[in-house]
């Protein structure tokens, strides 16, 4: 399979793992700071089990209004649209994938515990750096690698070839998939968000993340994403595919300016949010 | 984790306060002032002092953690093993990653030190 056949699934599976049209038009909607509140609470109520999962995310820990928060205009006001918007693609996407279970090559639940953990790291790391958007690192990292789960769940038997390639030759799973289907996960993760609408930043985020390119925030959101997943291997939260710490781009190294004992810093405050972690898994997961 | 309590006399100036009594503590007289088990506050300290009591048997847990101390180090060689393996790749030329290797390494090994 290469390329193009590649596209051409993901292009003929979006009507199966596509996030919910409320989602979608919520995600649209929020990405002008002028819409009306009403109108958003309006699409959003629509989907009841999207509602109740969006209110009980906000009410964890990690949002710091725990239990206070009882309806979606309450969260967008005290929230605001940026984060609000995030927990729904957040939710939705995950939706979208929560019937699979994984299959014997590839651990679902140690997949979301990386995914997670990078998300909280790429936050970290972002308010650390004062990046203007501290929210769009959180869903970068969450979302990173969710071009591994469409190979796992549409491209099975390639996934099967990638995981023994990789345990053959000791490589990267990256590395693996890009032997296999002429592409890897980040490619397919970009394509995804692209069909989503989700903001242009955050779609080249989850595109470049294992290479970071480009300018300004673009490159920088990228580089947020690309070190939070090598802090997230080397703290062993989770597993993304393979067992390595692979090498920190240099380019993202010098955009990012940072000492390592910025990253002691990060580490330990990420070490911090553990228990917020597990939350965030529980709701996701329920 | 084996937590096997031993029984220690300590001196009454050492006695910290919330240790519990390992057995019943006796006056001269072999009358029974303070039963096993009890909690001791400042103010029971103090009491037992003008008592002329000198130490007090106290319940601890030393010899159990001694004994924690293999499992300890089995678990730090299991870091080292574990993060060698992470930075296989890495070049050993390559100073940010020899770096984070170490900030890692250190990191797991301070979890382990506080017991988790």
């Amino acid at each position: 399979m290469d390329r193009e056949e590649i596209r051409a699934k993901i292009k003929e599976t979006a009507e199966v793992a596509t996030i919910s049209a409320v989602a979608f038009q919520t995600a649209q909607l929020l990405r002008n700071p002028d819409v009306a509140v009403n109108k958003v609470t309006e699409i959003v109520s629509l989907d009841q089990s999207l509602t109740a999962k969006m209110l009980r995310l906000v009410n964890s820990s990690f949002y710091g209004f725990q239990g206070k928060i009882s309806s979606l205009s309450q969260a967008i006001v005290l929230l605001g649209f940026n984060t609000v918007r995030n927990v729904i693609l957040s939710v939705s996407v995950l939706k979208a994938f929560s019937g699979d279970k994984g299959c014997k090559v590839f651990n679902i639940a140690k997949f979301w515990e990386h995914s997670v953990g990078t998300a909280f790291v790429a936050k970290n790391l972002a308010e650390h750096i004062k990046f203007k958007e501290p929210e769009d690192a959180f869903i970068g990292g969450l979302l990173h690698d969710i071009g591994r789960v469409f190979i796992v769940q549409f491209l099975r038997p390639e996934m099967g070839k990638i995981v023994d390639l990789m345990t053959k030759e000791d490589m990267l799973m990256r590395e693996a998939e890009e032997r296999v289907l002429d592409t890897d996960h980040a490619w397919i993760g970009y394509v995804m968000a692209k069909n989503w609408h989700f903001p242009p930043v955050l779609c080249s985020a989850i595109g470049l993340h294992h290479a970071p390119n480009g300018k300004d925030e673009e490159f920088l959101l990228a580089s947020i994403i690309h070190l939070a997943d090598i802090i997230c291997r080397g703290m062993d939260l989770g597993c993304g595919g393979d067992d390595f710490v692979p090498d920190v781009s240099p380019a993202a190294w010098r955009e990012l300016s940072l000492s390592l004992e910025d990253v002691r810093v990060l580490i330990q405050k990420t070490d911090q949010n553990l228990y917020q972690i597990e939350e965030f898994l529980a709701i996701l997961r329920s | 984790m084996s937590k096997r309590k031993i029984v220690k006399g300590v001196k009454i100036d050492e006695v910290r306060p919330g240790s519990v009594t390992g057995k019943d503590i006796l006056n001269p007289q072999g009358q029974m002032i303070l039963a096993k088990g009890s909690i001791l506050t400042p103010d029971l300290i103090d009491r037992l002092k003008r008592l002329g009591i000198s130490s007090i048997p106290i319940e601890t847990e030393e010899e159990a953690a001694q004994v924690d101390l293999k499992a300890l180090e089995e678990k730090i060689q299991r870091v080292d093993l574990l993060i060698e393996r992470k930075f296989r790749r890495a070049s050993p030329d390559n100073r940010t990653m020899m770096g984070l290797k170490e900030i890692f390494m250190e990191f797991m090994k301070r979890k382990i030190a506080n017991g988790s």
